[in-house]
């Protein structure tokens, strides 16, 4: 045994040495760990690819850089940081709290982890010239330091961007203060919380306290008929019940992710109460939650009940997170 | 001359000896490798739950299913906890297992769970409950998994978790609507006994236990959906009407 590790020593300091004999100092990584706020799901890292500070800081150096794509865009061209990571006239969808999700996009087509969806978008959205990064003067020595690898790859430049992707947790809203006792919700949020956490709006069954979303799919009856354009989750199942359905989204940071819906039809909160309060289209693909005898066409709220559900919807809104300079361009 | 050699007595003793003792441990290795060779210290049992309605297998569409009141319905939604099972010995020792057990209809290795270091013998009885006792059901008690935290019951409206959450659509003149059976809050915990006639000797064992869910629209009450509240979370005692239903919703 202790002639494997010095042969395995001495060709480490075979590899670290450069040709005029000095040795070259190991580079060293900072790992780093994330802790699920309160009432947040554990986090599952991926023992894959550890955490480490330089690899995060690679990550929002490639997620701000249009190196990843040949169109001059890059991740954050339709996430913007003010607007909680998403971009209004592209609806792209909200990068926050992303390290929870199993499904990624609107229609779960990426099941997996962060690095499987950061593998579709550089090789199916951005379909990344990785030769680029390999030539340029810089990445080829950052990659190497987080990953050990003379070589950029895909996976690389994917498992760097989800690295980035990880620490955009948002958990500090006023809603957060109030679980922990430390900030009162006024009486109109207050009231738009019971509207929100009982059956009067039946809010809470997709959007559970913590991630404000449950990880799943529903019909919540935009629609009364359906083709490729609103199939949702059925166009990757197949699966008639699937009809229409789509990934629930987090409602952290909501009042700043706008437009709303798959399709961005609704363009303020005010609007999707309503939609929610009378505009509810009854399918047999509909969610049972949304279709209640003698609520059949929505939750007949009160004109202060709806003004009350969008005011505690802005308790969701976390400022710090939007103005976290971590999270900025580097 | 050809000399036969004749065996002595010592030899002959020792060769009947031998045969005996191959004998014997030939036919215990027989008796106790029914099924893998080697019997265990302890056998373990996989539950699974098989979901139904009545003798059909459950298809979450399309609506298809008739309930005891005429109610054609589907079932959209079903998660539910499964607790405290425990298994009484023909002797009458006990096994209980602790755990809380997640079931998700579409999540298929949760249809299933295994439970470990089971005493061999004779198992008379299976009691488990669905839902979660008193003391453990509070608000923030399990894990904070997306599961879990998706079957919080609002704290505004005594916390813990849902017991069950069994979700569907039915048609009124062609018309789909929908119902929700949430139980939770502690005492709507149901408590299951049923009889067995089982031997668990081995690490493999197996049971499955059958749901029907058509059992929780009847028995003692014909629950008719076009008639009854189909949203039962909101009445403590809606929710006890169900849950009465719910009694005899599982079986061997």
């Amino acid at each position: 045994m202790k002639s494997v590790v010095c042969i395995l020593s001495i060709f480490l300091i075979a590899l670290s040495c450069k040709k005029d004999g000095q040795i070259e100092p190991v580079e060293t990584l900072t790992f780093v760990s994330l802790e699920a706020p309160v009432n947040f799901p554990e986090i599952q890292l991926n023992n894959s690819n550890p955490l480490s500070i330089e690899g995060i800081e690679l990550g929002r150096k490639l997620y701000y850089d249009t190196i990843l794509s040949s169109t001059g865009k890059s991740c954050s061209s339709c996430h913007l940081q003010t607007s909680s990571f998403t971009e209004n006239s592209s609806n792209s969808q909200s990068h926050v709290n992303l390290i929870w999700n199993q499904y990624f996009l609107r229609n779960g087509q990426i099941e997996g982890t962060l690095e499987d969806a950061m593998m579709f978008e550089v090789e199916s959205f951005f379909h990344t010239d990785i030769s680029k990064l390999n030539q340029d003067p810089l990445y080829p020595k950052l990659f190497k330091k987080v990953f050990g690898k003379a070589e950029i790859t895909s996976k690389e430049v994917a498992y760097a961007l989800a690295q980035f992707l990880s620490t955009l947790i948002s958990s500090n809203s006023k809603f957060d203060s109030y679980l922990k006792g430390q900030t009162m919700l006024n009486s109109s949020e207050l009231n738009g919380l019971d509207i929100f956490l009982t059956e009067r709006g039946d809010c809470f069954h997709c959007h559970s306290v913590g991630l404000m979303g449950d990880n799943s799919f529903h019909n919540i009856g935009l629609d009364l008929t359906f083709n490729s354009l609103n199939w949702g989750r059925y166009a990757v199942t197949m699966n008639e019940v699937d009809k229409g359905k789509f990934k629930t989204p987090s409602l952290r940071n909501v009042e700043f992710s706008g437009p709303y819906m798959h399709d961005g039809r609704f363009s303020s909160l005010e609007e999707v109460v309503e939609f929610y309060n009378s505009g509810v289209q009854v399918t047999a693909y509909t969610d049972p939650i949304m279709t209640k005898p003698g609520k059949e066409f929505g939750l007949q709220l009160s004109n202060q009940d709806k003004i009350d559900l969008v005011n505690f919807l802005k308790a969701l809104s976390d400022t710090s997170f939007l103005n976290n300079t971590k999270f900025s361009k580097p | 001359m050809k000399v036969e050699k004749k065996p002595s007595l010592s030899f002959l003793n020792w060769g009947i000896t031998a045969i005996i003792f191959f004998s014997i441990s030939f036919s215990i290795v027989l008796s106790s490798c029914e099924k893998t060779g080697v019997m265990p210290q302890f056998s373990s049992l996989k539950i699974s739950i098989h979901h139904v309605i009545d003798a059909e297998d459950l298809e979450l569409f399309p609506i298809q299913y008739m309930n005891e009141s005429g109610n054609t319905y589907s079932v959209t939604d079903l998660k539910y906890y499964v607790s405290s099972i425990k298994l009484t010995k023909q002797n009458g020792d006990i096994y209980f297992d602790q755990q809380i057990h997640y079931v998700d209809i579409k999540k298929t290795n949760s249809l299933s769970f295994v439970l470990d270091s089971i005493e061999p013998g004779k198992y008379i009885k299976i009691e488990f409950d669905l839902g979660i006792d008193s003391v453990r059901n509070q608000t923030g008690f399990l894990l904070n998994t997306v599961d879990n935290l998706n079957m919080a019951w609002p704290v505004s409206m005594e916390g813990g978790y849902h017991f069950l959450k069994f979700e569907g659509k039915y048609n009124i003149n062609s018309v789909p609507y929908g119902f929700a059976f949430h139980l939770g809050k502690s005492k709507a915990i149901i408590h299951y006994e049923i009889n067995l006639n089982k031997g668990l000797y081995y690490w493999n064992e197996e049971l499955i236990l059958k749901h029907d869910l058509n059992e929780w629209f009847k028995t003692p009450s014909n629950y008719n959906l076009e008639v009854d509240e189909p949203y039962i979370m909101n009445s403590d005692s809606l929710i006890n009407v169900i849950r009465q239903n719910g009694f005899d919703a599982f079986s061997l």
